[in-house]
Formats: structure tokens, sequence, C-alpha cells
């Protein structure tokens, strides 16, 4: 080693932290099933796995693309059943034969078993975030379930309803990123006085609040959908035509509605590549469209994604608008809901390219279901400790 | 171009253009300190590792030249994949993970997140057991312990994707 020449040591000199950063950086890119399984490596890495800044990291990822996150659907049925949808995307188009080739992609999932309340099988999913399912058991006990790492909490009953003009409406579950909590809605309307009245949840503080002498608003659809931290809503105005009906998480109030393509009704709502979408079916026509919203709040970026008939598929009815529900939307197609014929809920997939209809799987006879699309993740029902409170 | 000379741990002598170097925080932090006429000893650095360094560099600047993209201005981009199945080919799990630590060492912060991606990928499906050896990790639970998290969670320990 002559005068000129430079030893380089590392930069940084934090040894012991410095090590898990690049830990971290590789299990963050795991999927949940790994990661699980690798609590066991040692105590150092059941402990990282479990921190609060990785589990956020590791959603980080996924929402970015960063790794390959993937969805599912859960059809809320007892047991509930579960539809790995990217699987169902890549079924090539000939599996669209006989629908056996997709039954691969549906599978049952086993619902958590809780002591502390009575489970009669009556299920209604009230909404998914960050991978966290909220689930209404038997009208009044409400849970945050995570079925990928298959932990759920049985949150505290919300307040008693004494007046009994109110009937229960509307919900919706979702995160309010300012205060990093997630919240819980549960929306009556009372139709003479023609007020709304709703229950909030915060899981940081574990109790419910009552916000009482809202406006009336004819809402379509119960279930909320999560979007930039706020929950949206179909609603009917007084004086004619659909809107969207949002509410602030972080506010916890009402805003402005968000206004829909043109002057019509509209039916169904969900999410699509992270933005709103509404189902039209233009009268005196078969057809049903899809119109996406891509700039969130902007009437003018609405845009007409998808159009499809089930006309080949259901020749029999003259107007059977009403009996589908557009449940997600693919790359080449759409997931219905067909509720026609005796009360039996059949899954449809359209190939849009071929313009096929197979239904590919019955999920359920005479039974109205609720269906939640939700993201693998590590994120814990129990993000939040609190100490119970006696809600009566 | 200026060329930045570096030694390896074996003694072998690298030339590097100095925009290379650059990439790599722990070398530039010490160009900026002295002349850039030394010699950089790297006691840290295999030869085989500078190679693999070199390489990916040299292939991200084709893909650069071809496509007329900056890969290396984005701050996330996995670059790998388009020469992946190259690049590691003859790299077992143990000298990726050395090499790993090496390119962390050297702070090249680019090729860092490309390699924990692929570490990601290659060890997703492993046991348990493999996992320890690769990451030289110590079995730190009691028999108890560790049957206790797999009986809770044994749903995570089966599957046909596990590699034996």
């Amino acid at each position: 080693m002559g005068d000129g020449d430079v030893v380089l040591r590392r930069v940084r000199t934090d040894f012991g932290d410095y090590e898990e950063d690049v830990i971290a950086e590789i299990l963050a890119r795991l999927p949940v099933k790994s990661l699980m399984r690798f609590r066991c490596v040692c105590k150092s890495w059941r402990a990282l796995i479990s921190e609060s800044y990785f589990v956020k990291k590791h959603l980080s990822y996924g929402e970015r693309g960063i790794t390959e996150s993937a969805h599912r659907l859960i059809f809320m049925l007892d047991p509930p059943l579960v539809l790995d949808y990217e699987a169902l995307k890549s079924m090539k188009d000939d599996d669209y034969g006989d629908g056996a080739g997709a039954q691969f992609a549906v599978t049952q999932l086993d619902f958590p078993v809780t002591k502390s309340i009575a489970d009669s099988g009556y299920r209604v999913g009230v909404g998914s975030c960050n991978g966290l399912v909220c689930v209404q058991v038997d009208f009044e006990a409400i849970m945050l379930w995570n079925p990928c790492t298959r932990d759920s909490k049985v949150l505290p009953k919300p307040p008693r309803v004494i007046n009994s003009k109110f009937s229960y409406d509307f919900n919706g579950f979702g995160y309010d990123s300012a205060s990093d909590d997630y919240k819980v809605i549960r929306g009556f309307t009372d139709y003479l006085a023609m007020k709304i009245m709703i229950h909030i949840f915060s899981l940081k503080t574990g109790s419910w609040r009552t916000v009482e002498d809202i406006d009336y608003v004819t809402l379509i659809m119960r279930q909320g959908l999560f979007l930039n931290g706020a929950l949206h809503w179909l609603c009917n105005l007084p004086e004619g035509g659909s809107r969207i009906l949002s509410f602030d998480l972080e506010a916890e109030k009402f805003q402005k509605t968000i206004p829909l393509p043109y002057d019509d009704w509209f039916f169904d709502h969900l999410i699509h590549k992270n933005c709103l979408c509404v189902l039209a079916c233009p009268t005196r026509t078969n057809t049903f469209n899809i119109w996406m919203m891509k700039e969130y709040g902007v009437k003018e970026s609405w845009t007409e994604v998808l159009q499809f008939s089930l006309e080949t598929y259901a020749e029999h009815f003259d107007d059977y608008r009403e009996y589908f529900r557009p449940v997600c939307i693919l790359e080449n197609g759409v997931v219905l809901i067909d509720e026609m014929g005796d009360g039996q809920h059949l899954m449809v997939l359209s190939n849009l390219k071929e313009k096929k209809f197979k239904h590919v799987v019955e999920v359920a006879k005479n039974w109205e279901f609720t269906t939640v699309i939700y993201r693998e993740t590590l994120v814990s029902p129990d993000v939040h400790t609190y100490k119970t409170n006696n809600v009566s | 171009m200026k060329k930045i000379s570096v030694r390896t741990s074996d003694g072998q002598e690298f030339e590097l253009e100095e925009n290379l170097a650059m990439e790599s925080a722990t070398i530039k932090t010490s160009l900026d300190a002295f002349s850039r006429d030394d010699i950089i000893l790297l006691p840290n650095v295999n030869s085989w590792e500078m190679v693999k360094i070199i390489e990916f560099f040299t292939k991200v600047q084709e893909l650069e030249t071809k496509f007329g993209v900056k890969f290396m201005e984005k701050k996330e981009g996995r670059f790998l994949e388009a020469f992946q199945a190259e690049f590691d080919k003859d790299l077992s799990d143990d000298n990726l993970y050395c090499l790993l630590w090496t390119v962390d060492y050297l702070g090249i912060e680019v090729l860092l997140e490309n390699l924990c991606h692929l570490m990601a990928e290659r060890t997703k499906n492993k046991t348990v057991e493999s996992c320890r050896n690769l990451f030289g990790v110590q079995h730190d639970y009691t028999p108890e312990e560790e049957a206790e998290i797999r009986e809770d969670y044994s749903w995570a320990f089966e599957g046909p994707e596990i590699e034996e």
C-alpha cells in the first residue's frame, strides 16, 4: 500500500440499524405468506415483520407497484368465497369453454371464529382498505379482518339506535391518513323527517360517535367506496338525476356531491385503477356502459371505458338491466353478478374481445350478498391498540 | 472521461469510468476528499464482485443507448429484469447475498434496489431453514416457541410453491 492509496471504510457507521435496513428492503418485497412463515426464522425477523414502519413500507411497495400485490374478490357468503382475479385475468381464452377452467380461481375462505359474538352466518361486507376488510356480522357486530394474515378483531358495539324511525341504510370503511386512523361509518335514514344520522367509529380511539341532523339524500348503494381519503355512495337527488355523495374521513363531513357524466340515472359504482366508475344502462337498449372518472371530481374527465350487451346471454328477457351487477373490471372483461332466475346468483365473466359470456361459478342460491375487493397486506386489525370501553 | 483506479481485496486493479465510479456513494465521498490519481483500495470488495458491478452498468448503458431512456436518472427502476437471466445465471444464492452486501457497502443505490428485488425473488419460496442458512441467521427460538408459530400459521408453511 503506497502513500497515494486510499482505503475505504463504510460511509454509514451505525452498523446495527443499517443491516436491518437492507434486510427490511428485501423482506418488504416478499408476499405476505412468505413473511408469515419467516417470522419463524428468528426473533428479530419476527419483530421486524410486525413493526409499524415495516408494515407501511410493505403496503406502499404494493400500492406503488414495486411489488405485485394480489387483488382478491370476496363473496361474503357462509363460508366466504374468494376469487383470485389475477388468476382469472391470466386465463386463456379457450378456458371460457364451459366455465370449468375458472373453478380453480375460486376458493373457500375460513371466516374467523369468535366466541365473543353470535354468528349465524349472515355477514355483510362494509368495505376494504389497505388489506383490512370490515364485516358486519348479524346486524350488530362489526369485525375487522385481514383475510391474508387471518388476523381479526371484533370492534366495540355501535350505539343503540333508540329512535325506531331510523332505518339502517348505508355503511363504509376507510383510512384517514391525516390521523393514521381507520374509520367505520354506519348510516341511518329517517324517511319521515327526511334526515340522516351516522355513527362513526375510530379505531385509534376505540369509540363510536354520532352525528345527527344531516339532510336527506336517497342513497342507491349501501356499501361506500373508499378513494382519496373519502367514502363514496351513488345517490339520487330529489330534483332528479344521480350524483356521487362523498364523506371526507378527516373532516368527518359530507362534501359537495360529485357530478356524473351526464344528466340521467346511474346504477352501481365500483373502483377500477384507483378511479370511480359507474354503470349506465341507456333505456331502449340492452347495453351497459361503464364510465370512469379519470380525474377525481372533474366532470369532463368521465370517460366511457367499457360497453357491452347481454343480449346473447339472456335472450328471453326484455329488460334485464336490473339483474346484473358489475363487481370488478378486468383487463379484457368484466365480472358480473347475475341475479336472474329464481334467486340464483351466478358470476358471469364477460370476455369483451370475443363478446363471450360464461357463467363461471354458481355463487349462491336465494341469498343477497355483498362483495368486497381487498389486497394482500400485513396490516393488522390491531394496528391501534386501545382499551375497550363499556359501550352499551 | 477520467478513469478512477480501484484495487479489490484480492489485489486486482480495475479502471472505472468516472461517472460509473461516482454511482458509488462510498467512492464519491472519498474522491471529494482525495485526489483522483490515487488508487482506491476496496478491502471489502472481491474482484468477481467488481466484475459483476461493471457488468451491470455496462448492460444498463447498452439499454439506455438502445431505448434512449436515461434509466439511471429515475429514482426507482428495475432494469435488471431486462437482462436478469444473463446476470444471475451463474450467481448462486450465497454469491448474490455477498454481492448485495458489497453493493450496499459501496453505496450504489440503484443496483442495490435491483439486487434486493432479485434476492426477494430467490427467497420467497424458501423454507425457514434454508432462509436461515442463506442469511446466516442465528436460530434463537426454543423448539416450543417455534412449534407454536408453525401451528398458528400452519397455512403459511404449506403449498406446492415452497421449495424443499
